[in-house]
């Protein structure tokens, strides 16, 4: 218990670390987001009148203040493009994420955990070249390359599947695929590897004494010993996919966090981004808490 | 010792793949496991006595096969069944319940991550012994009771890493014992113990196979744990039996330079403490095929013929066997 609050308190101060990273790091970018929004042929007034507003003309130590003591109460500023308070459109953007994230992982998991075991059982034969070349390439190829190849073959090719989003299910499986695809990758290469790792394990020849074949103790005693550190992989994976996927979203033209972040910097939206972020950065670190309890709960010798 | 007999090895052998060849590490060698008697199986580390062992229920790894041999088991009902020929799922069908195992390591041979209650509890449950799951814990509770481990139905949900190497040791034997094996393995149960602790699971030991009455092959390099717990020895030098006694009569009379080297490297209470006897030399690497006797180059009194010629099992009574140019000879 105590250990979970020295988490939770861990975790605000990476908040508070990566509040005062991101505003720094908007303030030292040159030029006036005021005259960013107003276009360059406005007077020098109008600027200026815009740039209080805005509060941007207040020292920065009172102005990270205003920010602080805002984002506490839930109120992240207003955007200056969009007009809106930025937590109301991280909670509107943050479904369309969710939902792509939970049709990517599964994507993810089933096929990189089904791989990596099949790779494993059959290591060095036929089927684990096959996947182990299938899963580099999940790793290696760039995910803009593996959206637009799936676009170029389901849509122009086959035309089989939307091309963009349409808030269908059906127009979600290209996306998750896309989105997906690396992680598979390096979950099947995890999932073989250690799988592998626990084949020496005297335990299996344990299982085996007792009576299971070779491939029931390994499916059932190997595997669940073999899913430990794939289990945190999965969970950083799936915190990270949370917190907006810009590539994906940008490409198959879906409203969640990572387009919100980059309409936000393409705007200089500063608001806006530092609530993106700041979200992004929250997600992550509750996404590691949760990945520590499942460990715990799956391995015994972690609770003291 | 019994005259029935349980489990005849015939002329076992087996190899490990090297480079594309095979290797063998156990070289045609004959034990018998007769019923109601406890075995022993000494040698060095590297001489085959583990992989024999494994070869019994195939848990060999995947680079070393049975090349050759029988091991033929004798059912109660006087058919013999040869072992070696099985398929893996009719194997598994003895293993556990005519064969069990105990290994070295207690920690790594248990499974990290399952309460040691529902790893006995699978024997059961892999064998269908018992159909009600409540009563199958009940019966993994009595057992862990009769391997003595204190407060059975609590400890039926500890975790591996929660009980010292004794307790652990204890849960593996009642994983062996829980579906009344005929044959107990026991892969060098006590090295991994500290002293005290060695002594307490070597009676448990024999103290199951008596109540049970089951058999044991008991694979270990410690003389001291085969004259309080054999009836019978197998010594073991690289794949090879050397010699073959009853336990008294071994350690009464040891014929072979070998097991007298083993014998006499036992520290004793009274003797001269600053100079412990040791076998000179290492277990050669067995690279090339080797026609001589596999012992003459640590041997103290070898004779030309040990060079160029292995010598075969000598019948020195009908309880002691050597495989000695010299011994024979002495004899004789």
């Amino acid at each position: 218990m105590s250990g979970f609050i020295r988490r939770c308190a861990g975790v605000i101060l990476v908040l508070l670390g990566v509040m005062i990273l991101i505003f720094v790091v908007l303030r030292i970018i040159p030029g006036n987001p005021a005259a960013v929004l107003l276009n360059e042929h406005v007077n020098k007034e109008t600027i200026e009148r815009l740039t209080a507003s805005m509060n941007l003309d207040k020292p920065l130590p009172e102005q990270f203040f205003l920010y602080l003591s805002g984002a506490l109460k839930g109120d992240l500023g207003q955007s200056y493009y969009m007009k809106q308070p930025v937590t109301a459109l991280v909670l509107q953007a943050f479904p369309y994420t969710v939902k792509l994230t939970v049709f990517a992982a599964a994507f993810a998991w089933i096929f990189g955990i089904g791989v990596g075991v099949i790779s494993a059982i059959h290591h060095d034969r036929l089927p684990d070249y096959l996947f182990r070349g299938v899963s580099l390439l999940g790793i290696s190829v760039p995910v803009f390359m593996i959206a637009l190849f799936l676009q170029y073959l389901f849509y122009f090719k086959f035309s089989l599947l939307p091309l963009v989003y349409d808030g269908s299910i059906v127009s979600m499986i290209l996306p998750a695929i896309a989105l997906g695809w690396n992680s598979a990758g390096s979950v099947a290469r995890l999932t073989r590897s250690s799988l592998m790792e626990q084949f020496n394990e005297p335990y299996l020849d344990t299982a085996m004494a007792k009576g299971l074949t070779s491939r029931q103790a390994i499916l059932s005693h190997g595997l669940k010993n073999a899913m430990v550190p794939v289990i945190t992989m999965l969970a950083l994976q799936l915190s990270s996919m949370l917190s907006g996927a810009v590539i994906t979203e940008s490409v198959f033209g879906i409203a969640g966090l990572g387009k919100l972040a980059l309409s936000a910097v393409e705007t200089r939206d500063m608001p806006l981004l530092q609530g993106t972020v700041l979200f992004s950065a929250f997600i992550i670190s509750i996404g590691n808490i949760i990945s520590d309890f499942i460990n715990t709960c799956m391995d015994p010798r972690l609770r003291v | 010792m019994n005259d029935d007999k349980l489990l005849e090895i015939k002329d076992l052998t087996v190899s490990i793949k090297q480079e594309k060849e095979m290797m063998p590490v156990v070289n045609g060698i004959d034990i018998t496991i007769p019923d109601h008697s406890i075995i022993g199986l000494v040698g060095e580390s590297g001489c085959g006595k583990s992989m024999t062992a494994k070869s019994i229920n195939h848990i060999l790894p995947s680079f070393a096969k049975i090349t050759s041999g029988s091991m033929l088991w004798h059912e109660p009902s006087g058919q013999v069944c040869d072992l070696v020929t099985l398929k893996e799922k009719d194997i598994r069908k003895r293993c556990g319940t005519d064969v069990a195992m105990i290994f070295q390591e207690p920690m790594t041979s248990l499974n990290p991550l399952m309460c040691i209650g529902d790893q006995i509890k699978e024997v059961l449950m892999i064998h269908k012994l018992e159909k009600s799951q409540d009563r199958a814990k009940a019966r993994v509770i009595e057992m862990l009771d009769a391997v003595e481990i204190p407060d059975p139905a609590v400890r039926y949900r500890a975790y591996p890493h929660e009980l010292s190497g004794g307790m652990r040791q204890r849960a593996m034997i009642a994983m062996a014992m829980i579906a009344n094996p005929k044959l107990l393995i026991a892969d060098e149960p006590t090295t991994a113990l500290d002293v005290t602790t060695q002594a307490q699971i070597l009676d448990l030991i024999k103290k199951m196979c008596e109540t049970h009455s089951m058999s044991a092959l008991i694979i270990t390099h410690n003389m001291g744990i085969v004259s309080t717990l054999c009836d019978y020895v197998y010594v073991m030098y690289l794949g090879t039996i050397m010699e073959e006694a009853l336990t008294d009569e071994l350690f009464r009379n040891p014929m072979h330079p070998y097991t007298r080297g083993l014998l006499s490297s036992i520290p004793r209470m009274g003797d001269n403490p600053e100079f412990l006897e040791t076998l000179p030399g290492n277990i050669p690497v067995n690279k090339e095929k080797f026609r001589g006797c596999r012992f003459c180059l640590r041997c103290s009194d070898d004779i030309k013929k040990c060079f160029f010629e292995e010598a075969p099992l000598h019948k020195v009574s009908d309880d002691h066997y050597v495989r000695c140019h010299v011994a024979a000879g002495k004899e004789d």
